[in-house]
């Protein structure tokens, strides 16, 4: 019942809306809200054993992605410490992807588990 | 199609690079084998080859992971065999896309002959004496192909596609390269 209750409730709201509000806006209300809290992205590229950029800084809620684009498997692992996030991403294989949302400020070295001759930094401000 | 057409050319010889590129594989010659490819090999036959190297390596770090203790060979040797598969796999995607059949030459059936001579050499080995072998091989093999591919199969390859797989496989044979030094200096192996 309660369930029916709401439902008219909800049906009652949207034909409200329909007639005060112009159909476009309507439509795009949604589309606004959605895009005021998604989060800013960055990408880091993995391409010929290089993260490019190999420094990044970025604000904290950002999010930042990692693509690989080299022929063979990477990863982009934080060892943690102090305030420092530990995180990895798991195997990233040829065009794959992983992100990680940086909710501290701080700086953030990283590298790849499978060749640690591959390090990157993120500055969190 | 270019391809089809270079299968045609049967007028290459390859015997002194194929004696030369064996050398590269024999570990006690590793360091100061001089052998590059010196005559043209068609993209087929680079492809085979190339694939083939890859191969080989996967092998040796097979034998490597049964052989040895020691973390620092065991983690190249995985390392071995997750990036040539890797790199072997696009070269599988790519020639089913081209619809061509790599071609196998005598540089490519030298390869496996020194392979398979090293590889019993390495089997009368264990310890210390196992893992210098192995990890020497590693870094006079990354070098004489890494001189192969970026001098001659690079400039030589006609294909768009293949050049490009060959230098991205060239950027990860090089980290190889270094990885392997660092290897062998880490296990003093005079």
């Amino acid at each position: 019942m309660d369930v029916n209750h709401g439902l008219g409730r909800g049906l009652a709201r949207r034909e409200f809306l329909r007639k005060m509000l112009p159909a476009g806006m309507v439509l795009t209300l949604p589309a606004l809200a959605w895009a005021q809290t998604e989060p800013p992205r960055h990408r880091v590229g993995i391409a010929k054993f290089l993260y490019v950029p190999a420094l990044l800084t970025i604000k904290v809620g950002d999010v930042v992605e990692w693509f690989n684009q080299d022929l063979v498997p990477h990863t982009a692992t934080f060892r943690g410490g102090g305030t420092a996030p530990a995180w990895d991403s798991g195997r990233l294989s040829r065009d794959g992807t992983a992100s990680f949302t940086f909710t501290e400020p701080g700086r953030i070295d990283y590298y790849c588990r499978f060749h640690p001759h591959m390090v990157g930094t993120i500055i969190v401000e | 199609m270019r391809m089809t057409r270079l299968l045609a050319r049967k007028n290459i010889s390859i015997v002194r690079n194929a004696r030369n590129f064996i050398l590269a594989g024999c570990f006690a010659l590793a360091a100061s084998a001089p052998g590059l490819a010196q005559d043209k090999m068609n993209d087929l036959e680079i492809a085979h080859t190339a694939y083939t190297a890859g191969n080989l390596d996967i092998r040796y770090a097979h034998m490597a992971l049964g052989i040895s203790d020691n973390p620092a060979v065991r983690e190249f040797a995985e390392l071995m065999v997750r990036d040539h598969k890797a790199v072997n796999d696009a070269a599988v995607a790519l020639i089913t896309k081209l619809k061509v059949t790599p071609q196998d030459n005598k540089l490519s059936q030298a390869l496996v002959k020194g392979a398979a001579d090293n590889r019993t050499n390495f089997g009368k080995l264990s310890g210390k004496a196992f893992d210098c072998a192995y990890a020497k091989n590693e870094l006079g093999y990354h070098q004489v192909v890494n001189k192969t591919v970026e001098g001659q199969f690079i400039p030589q390859a006609t294909v768009p596609e293949l050049k490009s797989l060959l230098s991205d496989a060239l950027a990860t044979f090089k980290a190889h390269e270094k990885h392997a030094e660092m290897m062998v200096k880490g296990l003093s192996c005079g």
